[in-house]
């Protein structure tokens, strides 16, 4: 049987939809049912989660991103690094040393490695920071990209390295793994969603998110992942019921909805996750959406052959 | 003389970028002042066509990008010697090893295109090539005015390069010529698609709502903006919102001194109104959502002459 | 002390042609030198960065460094291009708005008349945005 613990990534396309709502509150469900869950926040331009369960960051770790130094007592003038550099991170002109503009640098460390003169090192810049910590109760893994520092996927790597180095030390620690997303559909997210044994992408129920769905669709689709989708604030305006059907039309399947609750709203100001054990909302609309929906992930994991 | 060109960021996604954008160009159309072009910079999920839609479908110009490379791998060339592997040419964990058949394999999504693969390996076994990364459309809207907006290729890991040639496309337009303003609607986020958005306008709008992400995003945005030494103005959304966070969200602001251009109501008529396609301004003129946007069209324009 | 200027042409370059606007994407660069602050030669390179995919403004800078400029004087520059010529110690002057030759552009840098450039007055890939 498989022991790994298992991976679930909250994603959306669409900005504001409620991935970090969900994923915080996923996560919480899966604690208080008697998992070991550890959650991390991928969305590394604008990571929210810490805020959701009310706590502060800690122990910040760089993330440390290449860029080149040259020894001028090893270079030649040759030019070889400059004239091989992809996005022209190395400015030469003749008879000068190879200047780095290190603003466009990729950090594909090809000048470092092809130099004949072994004359450029490795000066490693944080490009970022990561925070291991445990906030409002849950272990929390997050990543924040220094604002800008352009480059996020190498903040998201920082974390997913972190994260197989905690599975490989300590297989046992963690059964239940929660990624959150940033907005839309590039590598950053990508990457997140490649780790993934399930995705789970949230929508709401307008155009606007029916399109960002289908084309986060589209990414999943391309990385051969089983997704169900979440509508959040299917309330919103009556249109829960045409969006369901068109989803359904579209074949695709849901998890569930969560209806607009002012009590999530409230929850979440406060800093509280609306799912928590002593939550005041167990009354709430939104609160018994979670529940139900909560319930088709058991279903759904089990149906994997989850443990 | 160029345009003057503002941008529309907030950190936090969903707080109304689109919506207030919508509404701006809709105001600026029918100001005999001004002739605008909209852009939309979200390239990884432009969103402004749905409620800025075509005039008709035949005057839709699509051009292709192509300014994104990637690897592709040179199997006759191969010798099998796993260099490429044991010696890590790849620092974007693109290059994986299939036991099965003895060789490298690229993948796609995470290549760079950066080229370390074809100059290290002494086979030559790697060549580099530029593929489709996405693609400006351009059109005359249904309200009048033009509007451009890239879309990229999934995988192209290149948003920043396409956002920077969507708003140079633009130039390229007949209406550039009359043109005074420029409003664009950025994408969420603080990374280089926003960057590359940010960088060159005349003012940015940040927007933001009273919630702690909504505070939170708002001010790494504004480091960014801050960064590049451009003027720039607050908008709150859904700014009456019920939230226990209200206060501290106020006295955070007024503290900051930041310069507040106007306060959005929460009302239901703006995504009643992007439900039909239309701005906010012009399915519902006498909302409190639209009351409150023509305010700030007029205090932006007024922070733009001086 | 030589002087030698860089200045992104529109057309062929020369001292009639005008002042390009666009530093990385100009046809050509005109290189005027001039000694004891007379013309002493004027000389034109092709601009190959000019259709570049990505990083012509740091191209274009190693163009006008190979050619021995001291100075510069351009219209609207990116940050990567205005890093690049600040590394290569190029002194960089802006261009009035209206457009100029390059002969009236010199005239200006003899008499002090241009301001210099020390951070980039629009975005990277030439984004949108007047001067300042």
């Amino acid at each position: 049987m498989d022991n790994k613990a298992k991976i679930i990534c909250v994603t959306g396309g669409k900005g504001g939809t409620g991935k970090t709502l969900c994923a915080v509150n996923i996560a919480v469900m899966f604690k208080d049912a008697g998992h070991n869950v550890l959650l991390i926040d991928g969305d590394v331009e604008n990571p929210n989660t810490f805020l959701l369960l009310g706590g502060e960051l800690e122990n910040p770790k760089e993330v440390p991103f290449f860029k080149p130094k040259i020894i001028k007592a090893k270079c030649s003038k040759c030019g070889l690094c400059a004239e091989n550099c992809a996005t022209h991170a190395l400015l030469h002109v003749k008879d000068q040393y190879p200047i780095p503009i290190l603003s466009v640098c990729s950090g594909c460390q090809l000048c470092y490695k092809i130099c004949p003169e072994e004359a450029i090192e490795p000066d490693f810049q944080p490009i970022g920071w990561t925070y291991y910590t445990s906030v409002g109760g849950i272990d929390l893994l997050l990543g924040e990209l220094k604002p800008s520092e352009m480059r996020s996927v190498a903040v998201v790597e920082a974390l997913l390295e972190q994260m197989e180095e905690i599975m490989e030390k300590e297989p046992d620690k963690y059964d239940r793994i929660v990624l959150d997303t940033a907005p839309g559909a590039h590598c950053d997210v990508e990457a997140l969603i490649d780790k993934a044994d399930i995705v789970i992408p949230v929508t709401e129920p307008t155009k606007f998110g029916k399109l960002d769905l289908l084309r986060i669709i589209e990414l999943i689709q391309l990385l051969k992942k089983d997704y169900k989708a979440i509508v959040n604030r299917s309330s919103l305006l009556g249109f829960r019921e045409q969006f369901l059907e068109e989803l359904k039309e579209a074949n695709i399947e849901i998890l569930g909805d969560i209806p607009l609750d002012d009590n999530i709203v409230q929850s979440y100001c406060q800093g509280v996750p609306i799912m928590a054990k002593n939550s005041e909302y167990k009354d709430a609309e939104g609160y018994k959406a979670f529940q139900q929906i909560f319930i088709n992930l058991k279903k759904w994991l089990d149906s994997l052959g989850g443990n | 003389m160029d345009p003057k060109a503002i941008g529309i960021i907030s950190g936090k996604g969903g707080v109304g970028k689109t919506s207030l954008t919508a509404s701006l160009a809709s105001l600026a159309n029918k100001d005999p002042d001004v002739n605008a072009i909209i852009l939309d910079c979200d390239v990884d999920a432009p969103n402004l066509a749905l409620i800025l839609p075509a005039e008709s479908e035949d005057q839709i110009q699509s051009h292709d990008t192509f300014t994104t490379l990637k690897a592709t791998f040179l199997e006759d060339k191969c010798v099998q010697c796993k260099q490429c592997i044991e010696e890590h040419f790849c620092e974007f964990n693109a290059l994986k090893w299939d036991e099965e058949n003895s060789v490298p394999i690229i993948d796609y999504l995470a290549c760079e295109g950066c080229g370390a693969c074809k100059v290290l390996c002494p086979e030559h076994a790697f060549e580099i090539n530029a593929v489709k990364s996405g693609e400006i459309i351009s059109y005359q809207t249904k309200i009048g005015l033009p509007l451009v907006y890239g879309k990229t290729r999934l995988g192209s890991t290149t948003s920043g390069k396409l956002v920077s040639e969507s708003k140079e496309y633009a130039k390229q337009l007949k209406e550039y010529n009359e043109c005074d303003l420029i409003i664009i609607d950025g994408p969420p986020g603080i990374g280089c698609p926003v960057i590359a958005t940010v960088s060159g306008l005349d003012y940015v709008i940040t927007i933001t709502e009273p919630t702690p992400s909504g505070l939170h995003d708002l001010i790494r945005a504004i480091e960014v903006v801050q960064q590049f030494d451009i003027p720039f103005g607050i908008v709150i959304n859904k700014a009456d919102l019920d939230s226990p966070f209200q206060e501290e969200f106020k006295k955070y602001i007024a503290d900051t001194k930041y310069r507040v251009l106007g306060k959005i109501p929460f009302d239901l008529s703006i995504p009643k109104a992007m439900s039909f396609a239309e701005a906010v301004v012009d399915h519902s003129p006498d909302s409190r959502a639209s009351i409150a946007i023509k305010k700030i069209y007029n205090t932006v324009k007024n922070e733009l002459n001086n | 002390m030589k002087i030698v200027i860089a200045i992104p042409s529109m057309k062929e370059g020369g001292l009639e042609d005008i002042v390009n606007p666009n530093f990385g994407r100009c046809k050509n660069f005109t290189f005027v030198e001039l000694k004891e602050g007379e013309i002493d030669s004027v000389k034109v390179v092709q601009n190959e960065a000019m259709n570049a995919m990505g990083g012509a403004g740091i191209q274009a800078g190693g163009i006008i460094g190979n050619n021995n400029a001291t100075a510069a004087i351009i219209g609207s520059i990116g940050p990567n291009a205005v890093e690049s010529l600040n590394a290569l110690n190029i002194e960089t002057y802006q261009a009035p708005e209206k457009q100029i030759t390059i002969k009236e552009a010199v005239n200006l840098f003899k008499k002090n008349a241009l301001k210099k450039i020390s951070s980039a007055n629009v975005g990277s890939h030439y984004g949108l945005g007047g001067q300042g």
